[in-house]
């Protein structure tokens, strides 16, 4: 029955784009669309009656089919994964007003493209529904009509596109080694090599490429920025977690040499804290909250190196709502303000999209009871010795760069027209989500840690804006024309393949 | 091109067509199957573009025609795999029988691979004419 | 005779070579290209047994069928995404002009 959810998005895709062979989209395409993007719904509450539960397409035996299922694991990336697309679904049916047809049909490919990703058990099934999605994402960023989207588009596709064939690589040496690619039959047959400690090393890297996490996080900022508006949300939401699915898969199934989650522990903090020192230098507001990705999936990934799978499970579902809400937000306001500038936006004559705004950013620095705190503690119990002071010192450094963007935000500024209704509701939706969320899972309030955290962070903001640190341009490196696009390339990919021999060479010394 | 050219493709063509037909239906039982199918369908209508011209290609195989075809099988394929539910699990092969190496014998295969191959052809011709589009030339 | 799994690693790295020198977009695509062809011939190596016969039943020895039809999907990925590549950059070459 958990197939269905995947198929029956597929199959609305397929007519939408059939319809719009024939010209029929403006009566047709927005039924089929919200169809096929809410059905999935249905399939997830039967599923839930009868959970844990797997089941193996077409009736086969584990060793010679493939295995999907539903257990603890997936559960609330799936819920992420519907909860954030249906939202950015309802957004885009205002958004998009031509080619709707062809558009609606690659957004129900991304979405079956995730359901897959997210339910599957066999490495060889996870990675060919991850390409599905990542290929629609790509189509996706170029349809934006701003400048220079289509090259946005063209870094994300080489670079993502070379870490799924290095992917693919390292499963083909997993399988020359044990003879099976389901993670259930490796995990019963499993005698560690050192190819297979190999095979470990180059699969993590190019999961962390394609999460867009610190020393590879070259494409992020403009393909997340220059996305359309509830692209970008379903970007940043939910298309860099499906990585952290599989890296969650390998996890589990093999036992990974300590060398490799010491170094992977280095990364994230460095991850986390250069994507908040990028945070703080920032004008356009959708870039600044795509380094606020980057810094965040370093969270996640901390949470992985330290052994803790609860950690990863419930900061991936907390940054998912969060970061969907305040892209969507964000996209209320460029599109009644018509402009992209921290300085040009306000939310002084919106109260809906104050309190909405407010609250996500509250969420996102960890304050009690939002969701975000629940999973921070999750993380916090496992930390030990220094690396604590660190985690708090990051903390801070959040909540700074989120005061920066609610304080360009509050000063009032001429506002030309109101943002839609139907956006203003759903990031209210999103900012309740995340309450209702934090108070389900049981989150403790800690008043005086919280206070404590906002009162140091003010302070922070304000010696940082006495010495104009917000006033630094930074200029970009390489030129605009096809030459140049062709030597960004060249430079991101010798640092790529720099920092792989590195990783190599250190995860066996 | 030449007339040398164009009368040898006219002539080839439909040989290929008949080579990707022997693919899709025998893909069971020699190598072959859907995909292999499709693409050399696909070259004996880009072979015509090369040989031809864009312009005068487009007049007999139309896009929308084109399109129909590779929307019409895709849902073919989704279709015959919900309706294994009905016998049992997703994509289960529901017309077993048939004695070993014969052509009946691979029950739901033959169709799934007809349906590949004709999605597959129809969707490399129409990436072509796309991209064709934009530089046009003869 | 050649090893078909020493001779996909070197396809790698030639391909990782090209993307990583070359300063023309379409050579940039090939490259990766070759990248993949490399990534295709290394994991069919590894279901090769020497003299064997083709997976078709009833036959004593057979080679592995499992990483052909896995590399068959991985080729048909390959494909849609040079088509995207090429057509991407038609329009920044569009734009620019």
């Amino acid at each position: 029955m958990i197939s269905l959810m995947v198929a029956l998005p597929l199959l609305f895709a397929f007519f939408l784009s059939l319809i719009s062979t024939f010209k029929l989209d403006k009566k047709f395409a927005k039924p089929l669309f919200i169809a096929g993007s809410l059905i999935p719904w249905l399939f997830l509450l039967i599923s839930l009656k009868s959970s844990p539960f797997y089941e193996i397409v077409g009736g086969w035996s584990r060793e010679g089919g493939i295995e999907i299922g539903l257990n603890d694991y997936n559960l609330y990336f799936l819920l992420a994964e519907l909860i954030v697309f249906s939202a950015a679904a309802l957004y885009s049916l205002k958004y998009f007003t031509n080619n709707t047809g062809k558009v609606y049909a690659l957004l129900l490919l991304m979405h079956a493209g995730l359901i897959g990703s997210f339910i599957s058990k066999d490495f060889f099934n996870y990675y060919i529904y991850m390409e599905i999605a990542s290929v629609s994402a790509f189509a996706l960023v170029g349809i934006s009509e701003e400048k220079h989207a289509k090259t946005a588009a063209f870094k994300y596709l080489i670079f993502s596109l070379l870490a799924s064939y290095l992917f693919i690589f390292a499963i083909g040496i997993i399988y020359l080694k044990t003879g099976y690619l389901n993670a259930e039959l490796i995990k019963e047959n499993l005698i560690i090599t050192k190819e297979i400690d190999i095979a470990l090393v180059i699969a993590f890297i190019s999961l962390i490429l394609k999460a867009g996490i610190f020393p590879l996080y070259f494409w992020l900022p403009d393909a997340h920025a220059k996305a359309p508006n509830p692209i970008s949300a379903l970007l940043s939401g939910i298309v860099v977690k499906s990585p952290i699915y599989g890296m969650l898969l390998i996890h589990e199934t093999f036992s990974v040499n300590a060398n490799l989650m010491m170094l992977l522990r280095i990364i994230a903090f460095a991850s986390v804290f250069f994507g908040i020192v990028l945070m703080i230098l920032q004008r356009n507001v959708k870039r600044l909250l795509a380094y606020s990705t980057v810094s965040q999936m370093g969270y996640i990934l901390l949470s992985l190196s330290i052994n803790s799978t609860l950690g990863v499970i419930y900061y991936s579902f907390a940054h998912s709502l969060f970061k969907s809400g305040l892209f969507l937000s964000a996209g209320a306001l460029i599109d009644s303000q018509k402009s992209k500038n921290l300085k040009k936006l306000t939310y002084r004559g919106e109260p809906l999209l104050m309190v909405s705004i407010l609250g996500l950013s509250l969420a996102i620095g960890g304050i009690s009871p939002f969701v975000g705190s629940y999973a921070k503690n999750i993380i916090l119990k496992g930390l030990t010795d220094y690396w604590v002071y660190l985690f708090y010192i990051a903390n801070v450094g959040t909540l700074t760069s989120f005061i920066k963007m609610n304080y360009y935000l509050a000063k009032p500024k001429e506002v030309k027209a109101k943002s839609r209704s139907l956006y203003k509701a759903l990031s209210f939706i999103m900012m309740l989500l995340t309450l209702t969320f934090g108070i389900y899972f049981g989150a403790e309030i800690k008043l005086i840690s919280d206070v404590l955290s906002i009162g140091i962070a003010l302070i922070l903001f304000v010696i940082l804006k006495r010495f104009n640190v917000f006033e630094i341009e930074l200029k970009p490196k390489f030129e605009r024309s096809m030459k140049g696009i062709a030597e960004e390339i060249n430079f991101y990919a010798g640092m790529f393949g720099i920092v792989f021999l590195i990783f190599l060479l250190l995860s066996f010394f | 091109m030449t007339l040398i050219v164009r009368t040898t493709t006219k002539l080839v063509s439909p040989f290929m067509v008949t080579y990707a037909a022997y693919l899709m239906l025998y893909g069971h039982l020699s190598p072959g199957g859907g995909f292999q199918a499709g693409v050399i369908l696909a070259v004996s209508v880009i072979l015509l573009i090369t040989s031809h011209g864009y312009k005068r290609v487009k007049r007999k195989f139309r896009l929308k025609e084109v399109s129909l075809i590779e929307s019409a099988s895709a849902i073919t394929v989704i279709m015959l795999a919900i309706a294994g539910i009905i016998f049992g699990s997703f994509f289960y092969n529901f017309l077993r029988g048939g004695e070993f190496g014969s052509l009946i014998s691979g029950g739901i295969i033959p169709i799934f691979n007809i349906a590949i191959g004709l999605k597959v052809g129809a969707g490399f011709a129409l990436l072509f004419y796309i991209l064709l589009r934009w530089v046009e030339s003869d | 005779m050649i090893d078909a799994e020493i001779t996909g690693i070197i396809l790698i790295l030639i391909g990782l070579y090209g993307i990583i020198t070359k300063s023309n977009l379409i050579k940039q695509i090939l490259s990766l290209n070759i990248l993949s062809i490399g990534v295709v011939l290394f994991f069919v190596g590894t279901g090769y047994v020497k003299g064997a016969d083709i997976p078709i039943m009833p036959r004593a020895k057979v080679v592995d069928p499992l990483p052909a039809t896995l590399m068959l999907t991985t080729l048909v990925v390959d494909v849609a995404i040079t088509a995207l590549a090429l057509a991407l950059i038609l329009r920044i070459r569009g734009e620019e002009k």
